[in-house]
């Protein structure tokens, strides 16, 4: 009896198996879909069908905050054979997922176990944040998954914008805010330009609430494109700025303005106990020879940068709240706000009127004309001087005093004030001033180049130099020079190396030294050819299938001049023909000639702005084709 | 090589967690105490000045003790390290480390303790110790923390121990696990310490090599207790170039030390003692070796009821059998499981080992191998030795001390002796292990007779040479019409240990499956499967993943070829001609055809420039520093490369400058020849390089550059196409 009704219960659990299976097998009209969209986002492995946020407000009473909740519903379309990927969702000690759930297409449960763990940055040594994620197989062409996603947040400033692009691409996407009569927050729309999307409110008396609805189709994955510009540039986004509420008839000011974000941050730099003692004498000793205000002011700045290692802890408010100067100049290490801070507080210990500053890097699109958190993500110190405000970032290595690095350059500043803030911008620099000159002097030897190569950096081109110089091991800056200067090339052989102090900042690096290259130069019946250049700048470095602007560290401004003795008896018969090409955002041109009994090869590469445009890539593109069929290009030197 | 330090020194011990117990102030003055002999230890050696940083003193203590039933066992390390650059501040700005833990050994571990202190002395004498508690942070891994070290600078003496105490209960015995340790560390060494403590009841077997000085005995007062020291001075730092073998050339010590409580579990374990506990055993002869083998010959004892019966009635050669005998294991036990391995993994069925019965004998380890082996050969006669080994470039087999160091294989002897070696998915049974090629062994042979292993020969197991080990690449290449890139298509054959190298490279299970079940004679995963709707199902989702890893693999398959030639291709394609699984003699071939549009091709007026040296693919280009050498040179085996490339020279063009094409540089290290000669409109250059031998003393060095020199210059040799 037993025995049959195992047998039993087999057959129906099978018979179900294959019941449901049937269920969530993709149809011969999900697989003809998943093809269709393979076609139309050949790069994708998935698609969301539809994917949907609804967003809405809360009140918690006892923390007297504004709370959100944020509910994300996605169809998951694979389009590929089969797909293995993770859906996740970060949280942090502010917000919390209350619901993470996967099913299939037919509405049942999978049952996926959901993981939580720490998240891990390399730049953070300590933070608060944690992910929660599933790893989804999709193991046919068709198959769907629906997840559900609800987090929610303690306090609505932390909640800070909504993208409608996703790492997949998606049919049809739907954003919808039910906003309470009792919230005044102002939804702005960025980047919406070129895209379609269809917005409406409804009122809805009854809830006393407004629902505003955003809706876009077919809209492109975001792009894995390197060295693009942050987000915030490039993808259509709603910015919530939450800026009153009111309760019990009593209107209370969340970020209405400038005032208030100001407000905020001073409220968390004002409980900083600024306990001096520590330090005094350091001031003392950094300060006692310097003969003007600046040789003191970068004698503190100097020791902050030298001797404060970068290592951040993020966890709650001390992701805004700066480590007192005290604990830094103990520990010898802190984060952004921790360096300014203790910048700060050295420099008042001398006796000059310094700042804490909010700023947005380049990376953020914004200024402080919106009272939103994500509006910075970066701290230094000001110094008011003669009323001149000089900026001075403790992260920045080997960054010369009074020189900005390219990422803050043209931004906006928030400086502290009491209880009322100053807005500046930092200034922006030419790319000249970041001037890396190089000349080759060669003559024959055979087959052999010989000669003498001089290089100067200057600006950034020098500290970013440095730095790296400095993070050596003593034992390989040695070798790490000649390395560097015949860039691994064992057919390069460099001596004579002078340099200048590279322990100075604020002197430019001058390189020289001698230099004899193998393989450069090939004779072939009397004929000589010559691969005359060893840098190549820019080889290879088209957009053909870049979508997004191309962001440099820096701006930049290489001249490099090589000359070349031709060797008596021997005449030019062929030279690369000069090449040229300029927009708002680059000039670059290569020139051949010959001049006296030399040939003279100049280089010059100007990046303006340190990014060149999508508008910019064809010509940019054409430019860069030339300049790699030049570099293929010989110097051929005729007998005569 | 330097670069392959960590960033965050993880330390398997601990924190003073349980506040400055009674416990953690005794380590703590144990080390920093009054009676702390380095407390003065402040000074390097002028000539270290320039280094990154010095150990001024480093300290190694072990201590086996036994209380009752109760095992203690300890392991610390004091470590006193001077830091002159930002590079050691950051190689010592963080620790990671956990504060408690459950001791995983015996057969109750109990909680472990464990210690952790830093202190930092600056410059002026000031000491500073690190307040682990409470700047420590926890991380996500249960009971694990880091730890930024604060107020590190250049100049600084940073002085850290951990102190790890690990209690558990065993009654009859254990095997620590062995160690092995070189003196020399990443920085140059003031001072090296390893103490030492046991008793009774521990057997202990401990040698240095390569120079490092020997163990020393401590008198003590106590007749059961033992105490040992081993102190160096003035260590260089290691450097450790191309083709080196650590542990053949640096100074270093290993030990492996067994708790035996009582006679029984002495005669248990797989292992060597010393004939009495008091005495330290230095080394292992092949007697000892022989006699631990025969005492442990049940471990050869196996019985497969379907292995036995499948060859019970063969009429086959010695020869034939040992053949079928390998493939057979490698089929059934082995092969034939990769694909219910890679459903279930893939979750496309969960419990795909249902449909292959309630016994399934997976090997998976090398005794199980001989195990399964042998017992054939035994019932067939087979004459057989069984070979212990040790890898060459861990030292030779004089050296062995203990049982994990051996590397056990079989040796059918037949009219030539057949050593078996490897069991994978691709080996044959000619397969050798390239790490033992050419070691000294211990030959145990089999009697037939006595039914036991009874004799013992020292052998040198044979090594192959470098033509059994050769890759050769035939490449037809035309030039585009525009001259904007060359095509190529190209036949690569690849045999010996080169062969393995690339079918566990570019091979993938479908590749290779139809094969196995169809000459295996088993039913693949599918044909198991009864249900008709389950088998359809399964196998959409198994052929979806198998289109999915053919895309990974063609886009693999793309990324060596770029590599090899160190450059862009493009319209890569490929096909398999010849797997080469299925005998030793054949050799692993495919047909590929690709692009290389970039860096070859160089306008020159009307005539081009083709760098048609860099068609071998890329060399060893050896740097200025590594020419001058103090290391004897080991290679992992012999081996060999040729090149038969056909370039169509255009219409219109002739070829200048052949000469340099031409090499030969041909020593007993090794050898670069090339060839070019032009036959109607095809140029053929032909190149072989050949790496002789698998260790080359230091003094031929020089021969060795000389024929990487000459390979290396080659791929720098143009041709000239020259118009009219």
């Amino acid at each position: 009896m037993l025995k049959k009704t195992i047998y039993l219960f087999f057959i129906v659990l099978t018979s179900s198996n294959a019941f449901s299976q049937k269920k969530i097998d993709p149809s011969a009209r999900d697989i003809t879909l998943a093809k269709k969209l393979k076609e139309q986002f050949p790069d994708d492995s998935v698609v969301l069908e539809y994917s949907t946020d609804i967003v809405s407000f809360g009140y918690d009473k006892g923390d007297k905050k504004v709370t959100v909740n944020h509910n994300s519903d996605d169809s998951m379309l694979n389009i590929d054979p089969r797909s293995d990927i993770q859906k996740y969702s970060i949280y942090d000690g502010g917000s919390r997922i209350t619901d993470f759930s996967i099913k299939y297409k037919n509405k049942r449960d999978a049952a996926f176990y959901v993981k939580d763990d720490a998240y891990t940055s390399s730049d953070l040594f300590h933070n608060d944040l944690r992910v929660k994620y599933v790893n989804l197989d999709f193991p046919q062409m068709g198959y769907r998954y629906i997840t559900t996603i609800n987090k929610e947040y303690d306090d609505v400033k932390y909640f800070t914008k909504i993208y409608f692009n996703s790492e997949y691409p998606i049919i049809e996407k739907t954003i919808k805010i039910e906003v309470p009569s009792w919230l005044d927050v102002e939804l702005k729309e960025m980047n919406f330009e070129g895209y379609d999307i269809k917005k409406n409110s409804i009122d809805n008396p009854k809830a006393e609430a407004t629902t505003y609805t955003f809706k876009i189709e077919n809209l492109h994955a975001m792009y894995e494109d390197e060295n693009a510009p942050g987000p915030t540039y490039t993808y259509p986004h709603i910015l919530i700025v939450a800026k009153s509420h009111t309760y019990k008839g009593k209107k209370n000011n969340l970020f209405n303005s400038t005032k208030d974000l100001y407000g905020w941050y001073h409220s968390l730099t004002a409980d900083l106990e600024n306990d001096n003692s520590v330090f005094k004498e350091k001031v003392m000793e950094l300060t006692k020879d310097g003969k003007t205000d600046e040789d003191k002011i970068k004698s503190i700045y100097y020791w902050v940068q030298d001797n404060i290692r970068y290592i951040a802890f993020e966890d709650g408010i001390a992701g805004f709240k700066p480590d007192e100067a005290s604990n830094v100049f103990t520990k010898r290490y802190g984060d952004c706000k921790g360096m300014a801070n203790l910048t700060k507080q050295m420099l008042i210990e001398a006796g000059f009127d310094a700042r804490l500053t909010w700023i947005g890097t380049k990376r953020i699109a914004y200024d402080y004309s919106i009272p939103s958190l994500a509006v910075d993500n970066h701290m230094i110190c000001s110094v008011i001087k003669d009323g001149e405000t000089i900026f001075l970032d403790g992260t920045e290595k080997f960054n010369a005093f009074g020189e900005y690095a390219n990422r803050i350059q043209g931004k906006q500043v928030l400086i502290e004030d009491g209880d009322e803030f100053i807005l500046k911008h930092v200034p922006s620099s030419s790319p000249e001033f970041n001037k890396e000159k190089i000349s080759y002097a060669y003559t024959l030897n055979g087959e052999i180049l010989e000669g003498q190569v001089k290089k100067t950096f200057e600006g950034e081109s020098r500290s970013s130099l440095l730095y790296y110089f400095h993070t050596l091991e003593n034992d390989e800056k040695e070798d790490f020079m000649e390395w560097y200067l015949n860039k691994g090339n064992t057919n390069v052989k460099v001596s004579n190396i002078n340099t200048s102090d590279l322990s100075n900042r604020d002197l430019n690096i001058e390189l020289s030294h001698d230099i004899s290259i193998k393989n450069a130069v090939s004779e072939f019946d009397g004929t000589i050819y010559i691969d005359l250049d060893l840098d190549k700048e820019f080889n290879g470095f088209d957009f053909d299938k870049r979508k997004t602007d191309y962001v440099f560290s820096t701006k930049k401004d290489i001249e490099s001049i090589t000359k070349l003795q031709i060797p008596t008896g021997y005449a030019i018969s062929s030279l690369p023909e000069s090449i040229s090409a300029s927009s708002e955002n680059y000039d670059m041109s290569v020139n051949f000639e010959k001049k006296d009994n030399s040939i003279i090869y100049t280089k010059k590469f100007i990046i303006k702005n340190a990014e060149i445009k999508t508008e910019d890539f064809k010509e940019w593109n054409e430019f860069v084709k030339k300049l790699d069929a030049l570099y293929t290009e010989q110097i051929t030197l005729t007998k005569q | 090589m330097k670069f392959y330090k960590s960033l965050i020194l993880t330390l398997l011990f601990s924190s003073s967690l349980f506040s400055q117990s009674k416990e953690a102030l005794e380590i703590k003055n144990l080390y920093w105490g009054d009676n702390d002999t380095q407390k003065n230890n402040v000074d390097i050696p002028v000539e270290w000045e320039n280094e990154s940083a010095v150990i001024l003193y480093q300290e190694y203590f072990y201590d086996y003790h036994k209380y009752g039933k109760k095992v203690k066992y300890i392991n610390a390390i004091r470590k006193r390290v001077k830091l002159l650059d930002n590079a050691s501040i950051k190689e010592y700005s963080e620790f990671s480390f956990v504060k408690s833990f459950r001791v995983a050994r015996g057969y109750w571990g109990k909680k472990g303790k464990k210690h952790l202190g830093i202190k930092i002395i600056k410059p002026d004498g000031t000491e500073k110790e690190i307040e682990i508690d409470k700047e420590a942070v926890e991380t996500d891994n249960y009971n694990e923390y880091k730890i930024a070290i604060s107020g590190l600078e250049v100049g600084d003496i940073i002085d850290y121990y951990s102190y790890t105490i690990e209690p558990f209960k065993q009654k009859s015995g254990y095997t620590f696990k062995s160690i092995e340790r070189p003196l020399i560390d990443i920085y140059p060494t003031k001072e090296f310490v390893l103490r030492f403590n046991t008793e009774n009841d521990f057997f202990i077997n401990f040698n240095t090599y390569n120079g490092a000085p020997k163990l020393k005995e401590i008198e003590t007062d106590k007749s059961n207790d033992r105490r040992y020291v081993l102190k160096a001075n003035n260590l260089k730092k290691s450097e450790f170039p191309r083709w080196s073998a650590p542990f053949k050339e640096l100074p270093f010590f290993k030990f492996q030390v067994i708790f035996a409580r009582n006679g029984s579990y002495e005669n248990s374990i797989f292992d060597f003692l010393s004939d009495d506990e008091k005495d330290i055993k230095k080394s292992v002869s092949k007697e000892d070796v022989l006699k631990l083998y025969d005492n442990h010959y049940g471990i050869f004892k196996y019985y497969d009821k379907a292995q036995s019966k499948y060859f019970k009635d063969k009429k086959l050669s010695n020869e034939e059998l040992v053949m079928e005998l390998y493939y057979y294991l490698r089929h059934h036990h082995r092969n034939q499981f990769i694909q219910p391995v890679i459903i279930r993994e893939s979750d496309i069925v969960f419990n795909s080992f249902h449909h292959y019965g309630t016994r399934i004998s997976f090997i998976d380890t090398n005794y199980k191998f001989i195990k399964a082996f042998a017992s054939t050969l035994i019932d067939k006669e087979i004459p057989f030795d069984v070979i212990v080994t040790k890898n060459r470039d861990d030292g030779d087999i004089e050296d062995l001390l203990f049982s994990s160091e051996m590397n056990t294989i079989l040796r059918v002897n037949l009219d030539t002796p057949l050593y078996i070696s490897i069991f994978d998915s691709h080996s044959t049974l000619s397969s050798m292990n390239p790490l033992i090629e050419s070691s000294k062994a211990y030959a145990l042979s089999y009697s037939y007779e006595k039914k036991r292993l009874d004799a013992v020969e020292e052998i040198t197991i044979p090594s192959s040479s470098y033509v059994d080990n050769e890759s050769l690449e035939e490449l037809n290449v035309n030039l585009k019409e525009d001259f904007s890139g060359i095509k190529i298509n190209r036949m690569s054959k690849h045999t010996g240990h080169n062969k393995t190298f690339k079918q566990e490279d570019l091979l993938y299970f479908f590749d290779f499956l139809d094969e196995e079940y169809s000459k295996g004679k088993t039913k693949n995963f599918f044909e198991r499967l009864k249900n008709k709707k389950n088998k359809i199902k399964a196998k959409k989702e198994y052929d979806a993943l198998v289109e999915k890893l053919k895309k990974k693999q063609k886009e693999h398959f793309k990324k060596t070829v770029e590599s090899e030639y160190d450059m862009g291709i493009e319209n890569h394609t490929f096909e398999f001609h010849e797997m080469g699984r299925y005998s030793g003699d054949s050799s692993f071939a495919f047909k590929d055809e690709f692009e290389i549009n970039e860096g070859l091709i160089k306008k020159a007026g009307p005539n081009y420039i083709i760098q048609i040296g860099k068609l071998i693919g890329g060399q060893v280009d050896i740097t200025e520093k590594e020419r001058t050498r103090e290391e004897n040179i080991y290679f992992r085996n012999p081996r060999s490369y040729r090149n038969v490339i056909k370039l169509t020279i255009p219409e219109g063009y002739k070829v200048v400058g052949l000469d340099k094409l031409k090499k030969t540089i041909d020593n007993p290290t090794g050898a670069f020849i090339s060839s070019a000669e032009i036959d109607g409109d095809i140029l053929t250059i032909t190149t072989s390089k050949a790496y002789k031998n698998n260790f080359e003393p230091n003094a031929n060095w020089n021969s060795i550059l000389d024929f990487l020199d000459a390979a290396y210059q080659f791929t720098n040799e143009k041709i000239l196409l020259k118009k009219g």
